[in-house]
């Protein structure tokens, strides 16, 4: 039988709180996995995690606090952006 | 040296540490040719190793190898990769498999990850939010790692905007990794194709760039003449169709 189970395998913080996350989609077939994919997203402090899974809203909630948030929108801000 | 033996089976006392070597005949073959099932067969207690069989190698400069089924120590042989002399590695069969985590290395000649895997890109003003509303018609991203280096194909058909406002500059964000972190690098992405665009001057061109510690390609278009300007959400409307490559140095 053939199943499918996708998971949150590999969170890396960055310095500046930059959150990349990496998540396995495992295909099964009679409980041994024959297929392994990853798929792959970065989210900046102070984004929006509301669909994220609990796993990683949990490091966020850690990590991205406001005075984490406040610095990396202020280097934001003052990225001097080429014209 | 020991003195010569003729019985079946030898047994040796290592001192001070009372060790037990045990050879069942005939185990060993040292300075003839050994005969199929001529083996070493037994570690005895407190070993990590049950069995041990030594079988040659036909393979000049192959790399050995323990076969944990069979309990061997093998000289391979068609599949081995091969060390020359000269320190040359060759997989001349199979495959290099780097760990699923990362090991990083700050060394400039290591080559330390190898990953392949999708992304999700999304249209993005300076906000940065996917909750304005923006729907797809196609979302495609696919990216290869190699050490630090991303390379990313994107297809991005945009159904609707939203409530993006349309006086900042359209970002294409979703990168699977974050770009390196030293200012005033930038990478490039090129437009393979755009459909349904509102670009400023006729004749325009679209095209990216990756800022330092970012995740998303800022849009940008060519003028006639004077070069890039930034490329606003109002000149990616609604049903705008976007084909990008390029690559990226990622922060690790």
């Amino acid at each position: 039988m053939i199943t499918e189970r996708s998971t949150i395998d590999n969170i890396t913080i960055l310095e500046d709180g930059q959150i990349q996350v990496r998540r396995a989609d495992i295909v099964y077939r009679d409980d041994i996995e024959i297929a392994r994919n990853f798929h792959r997203h970065v989210i900046s402090p102070g984004q929006d995690t509301s669909g994220e899974d609990e796993k990683v809203r949990r490091v966020v909630g850690v990590r991205h606090t406001k005075a984490v948030n406040d610095a990396y929108r202020a280097a934001v801000l003052a990225r001097i952006d080429l014209p | 040296m020991l003195p010569a033996w003729t019985g079946s089976n030898m047994t040796i006392h290592v001192t001070p540490i009372p060790k037990l070597v045990s050879f069942a005949t005939p185990s060993i073959t040292i300075g003839a040719t050994a005969a199929a099932g001529d083996a070493l067969t037994a570690i005895r207690s407190n070993s990590t190793i049950a069995g041990v069989a030594l079988v040659a190698s036909t393979v000049d400069d192959s790399i050995a190898r323990f076969n944990g089924t069979a309990g061997q120590l093998q000289g391979y042989t068609s599949d081995s990769p091969t060390i020359s002399d000269a320190g040359v590695i060759s997989l001349t069969s199979g495959q290099l498999t780097f760990p699923a985590t990362q090991a990083a290395s700050t060394d400039a000649n290591t080559l330390d990850d190898y990953e392949e895997g999708t992304f999700t890109p999304v249209i993005h003003d300076n906000s940065g939010s996917d909750s304005e509303g923006q729907t797809y018609f196609i979302q495609v991203g696919r990216y290869i790692k190699i050490g630090k280096m991303v390379q990313i194909q994107i297809n991005l058909s945009i159904n609707s905007i939203g409530t993006l406002t349309t006086s900042q500059i359209a970002r294409v964000a979703g990168l699977p990794f974050a770009a390196v972190n030293t200012a005033n690098v930038y990478a490039g992405a090129f437009a393979a194709y755009g459909g349904s665009l509102s670009l400023d001057a006729a004749g325009g061109n679209i095209t990216g760039l990756i800022d330092a510690n970012t995740s998303y390609i800022g849009l940008r278009q060519w003028s006639a003449t004077g070069g890039t300007s930034s490329c606003l959400v109002s000149n990616v409307t609604a049903g705008a169709h976007m084909v990008f490559g390029g690559s990226y140095e990622a922060n690790a």
